[in-house]
């Protein structure tokens, strides 16, 4: 009794300490996977600046936001965003438009991505299994996400820029120039989610050598 | 009778695969065309000849331009028609990716931020809020093009 009673415990402790080795592991994991993302996001905004709405910190941002959840929800977007601009307008921003003007529409616009990422948190999968169903529900997901992030942006645009002076248009004017915007912003999330949401969902599926051997119970001898 | 199961889940999951792949390609080939057909082309010349007149205010100068039988009936096309005529330098960017648009740069040496004017444009007094080469002139349209800070 005695013996089993000991055997018990040691079993117990094995699996905690193994489980505790793995939430580690799968922290850093997190972490890992958060610099890919951050990293999609900055070298696919750069290089892709001259294509309107073709981007890919939207799916940066619900990718983090559904599967990584917690800080990451802001930092994700917030990095890819701040970066992105400190190098868009140190190095390139002819500065048509205020500074001002610019810096209220920032806040639409990294609002926006944090409000995708929060929507992702929001119907966060509990699993992370590497499967078509997942690629074809985050797709599905990424294009309502993306008529709302336009929406609310392109509301941003209305009250810094649009519906003020010279321009002076109404917000449904300006929400329908935003519609040929908004079709080609559907057309990224198409292509976007589908590639980096595998790639994503596929490496955090799949644990390494050193996390499937932590995951394995200690036994007493 | 496993290996037969096996068999039918990998030949259920090849087809899922597929359908996704094909309904995947056939919206995006749908979102393209429609974006492309319905709102991103430039403006069409004109079928018949139109009157218009064209002013242009640089920096330290203006220059104007009248056509009675002009087919350039854009606020972007018309611009050219009078570089064209009168001898006075255009600089663009063209944005080839969606949307089909222009952006001027530079007319008769005054470029864009230079003491934090920029080339803006005017059709009958209203001021442009699309791409130049989306803007349509009518007939007896004014087009103003001037060197201006922002807001003007």
């Amino acid at each position: 009794m005695a013996f089993r009673s000991l055997s018990t415990l040691n079993l117990r402790r094995g699996i905690r300490e193994s489980l505790s080795l793995h939430e580690g592991k799968l922290g850093s994991k997190k972490f890992r996977a958060a610099l890919f993302l951050i990293l999609i996001g900055i070298v696919g905004r750069l290089l892709l600046l001259n294509l309107a709405n073709i981007e890919t910190v939207l799916v940066a941002s619900l990718l983090a936001g559904t599967y990584l959840g917690g800080i990451y929800v802001v930092i994700v977007p917030i990095s890819i965003m701040l970066s992105t601009d400190a190098i868009i307008y140190v190095a390139r921003y002819p500065g048509f438009y205020p500074i001002g003007d610019i810096a209220l529409l920032a806040l639409f616009v990294y609002s926006g991505y944090m409000m995708i990422s929060l929507i992702g948190s929001a119907t966060r999968r509990r699993h992370l299994i590497f499967r078509l169903r997942s690629i074809a529900l985050l797709t599905s997901m990424s294009i309502p996400l993306t008529v709302f992030y336009d929406v609310w942006t392109a509301t941003g645009m209305w009250l810094t820029i649009t519906g003020r002076p010279p321009i002076s248009q109404s917000i449904w004017q300006t929400l329908g120039m935003q519609v040929p915007f908004t079709l080609l912003h559907i057309l990224s999330s198409l292509i976007f989610v589908p590639i980096f949401g595998t790639i994503f969902l596929y490496y955090m599926s799949h644990p390494t050598e050193v996390e499937a051997a932590a995951a394995v119970p200690v036994r007493d001898s | 009778m496993k290996r037969k199961a096996a068999r039918n889940i990998n030949r259920r999951s090849l087809l899922a695969s597929i359908a996704f792949a094909a309904s995947l390609t056939v919206s995006v080939a749908g979102v393209w065309a429609l974006a492309n057909a319905s709102f991103l082309q430039g403006v069409p010349p004109s079928s018949e000849d139109i009157h218009l007149r064209l002013k242009v205010t640089g920096g330290s100068w203006s220059i104007s331009f009248e056509s009675n039988a002009s087919r350039n009936n854009s606020a972007f096309s018309f611009l050219l028609e009078g570089a064209r005529a009168l001898h006075f330098s255009v600089v663009w960017q063209n944005w080839t990716m969606p949307p089909d648009s222009v952006f001027v740069h530079s007319i008769g040496g005054d470029v864009n931020g230079d003491n934090g004017r920029w080339w803006q444009y005017w059709i009958d007094g209203a001021y442009g809020s699309v791409g130049a080469n989306h803007a349509v002139l009518n007939d007896g349209d004014v087009l103003e093009w001037r060197f201006a800070h922002y807001p003007p």
